[in-house]
């Protein structure tokens, strides 16, 4: 088999209706129904459960499945021993994508 | 979604200040500080006798109310001064956001909750103080992050620093699905988000670039210390290679040994 890039493939039951895109909360590791509230949520934990859902389909592809032009890293988790955020633990996501290259454009001049 | 602040009319004897620091950025966005000067002007000569206004240079806005009812109808002129700051005159939540800090001063240790009615909420959502706790301290709001969304800085406040909305404008959910609109990330397209034909690639891709510049867009004292994200652009050969790091402090997972093999 090969790499499958349809975006059901990273979420099951993915919808699109070209103008808003839809994913199961169930689709999305360990994301709950309140986290996922529009008012009362946490973009933190949607953005987390993205990070997630992306390593693990990624690392659970075989090597012949996997993309070439993208690759997630093995999250760093390091254990917080001080300062306020002791007993927590700093999880970091890393993806790297290869776009094609494009003519970029100038930036805007400072005011 | 205004924020409104509604103090009571008895309070004679007692001083409010208001602080507005570095008004500069709110006259600049909307409108001028003459313009707020006019709204406080109008108001705190409605009724009050001994009120004053002082606006010094731009940058900063005093309200001193000096007896009698005029202290009521002089909140009311901050509630104007709220609306303007918030609203589509002068100013824009985004600009208050930006650093700018709101003090608010209350001397004489008034009692909140018997006339200043309406600033419990100013207090509490800023500071976290109980209703009917003194207000003879500052209140420092870093705005943009309750004023001009929330309809006072406030029980929203710390929920609405993370609320989904804030990422993906027009972001909603029915507790069983997410949906984001395709304009709220970037340099997503219909095609690319097709259900089929599109590549989950672009559409990740377009919610972490969102994420990178939704984080940049924070100020310094906004900063989040739970979260961070990252994003670089290198040009290696013939593509455009784009790194992404996002960090978040988390609890423990649980604790589930894997299956032996």
């Amino acid at each position: 088999m090969a790499f499958v890039q349809a975006p059901t493939s990273l979420w099951p039951g993915y919808t699109s209706d070209g103008t808003n895109i839809t994913i199961p909360i169930a689709a999305l590791d360990g994301l709950s129904a309140a986290e996922a509230d529009a008012i009362t949520g946490d973009w933190r934990s949607i953005m987390l459960s993205i990070c997630s859902t992306a390593y693990s389909h990624y690392i659970g592809l075989a090597t012949a499945d996997r993309p070439t032009a993208f690759q997630a890293g093995a999250p760093s988790i390091q254990a917080v021993t001080s300062g306020t955020l002791i007993d927590t633990f700093k999880t970091t996501y890393s993806f790297i994508f290869n776009n094609a290259y494009c003519v970029p454009d100038i930036a805007d001049e400072p005011v | 979604m205004s924020n409104t602040i509604i103090i009571g009319a008895s309070s004679g004897g007692n001083t409010l200040y208001l602080t507005l620091d570095n008004t500069t950025a709110i006259g600049a966005a909307g409108g001028t500080s003459s313009a707020i000067g006019q709204a406080l002007t109008n108001r705190a000569n409605g009724t009050a006798a001994g009120s004053s206004i002082v606006l010094g240079a731009g940058t900063l806005i005093g309200v001193a109310v000096g007896v009698g009812d005029s202290l009521g109808s002089s909140i009311v002129a901050g509630l104007s001064l709220t609306n303007r700051a918030d609203g589509s005159s002068i100013g824009s939540s985004t600009v208050l956001g930006s650093g700018n800090i709101i003090t608010v001063v209350l001397s004489d240790g008034i009692a909140i909750g018997s006339s200043f009615t309406a600033g419990i909420s100013l207090t509490n959502r800023a500071i976290g103080l109980a209703a009917g706790t003194s207000l003879a301290q500052y209140l420092v709001q870093f705005a943009g992050s309750a004023v001009g969304t929330s309809t006072v800085i406030g029980v929203a406040d710390a929920a609405s620093k993370f609320k989904p909305l804030d990422l993906f404008v027009g972001y909603s959910s029915d507790g069983t699905s997410i949906t984001i609109p395709i304009s709220s990330v970037i340099g997503l397209t219909a095609e690319e988000a097709d259900v089929t034909t599109g590549d989950w690639r672009e559409v990740l891709q377009a919610i972490l670039l969102r994420a990178v510049e939704h984080h940049r867009s924070f100020t310094w004292s906004e900063q989040l210390r739970t979260y961070n994200a990252f994003g670089m652009n290198q040009l290696n050969n013939s593509t455009y290679n784009r790194y992404f790091s996002t960090t978040f402090y988390t609890h423990q997972c649980g604790a589930n040994v894997v299956q032996e093999p």
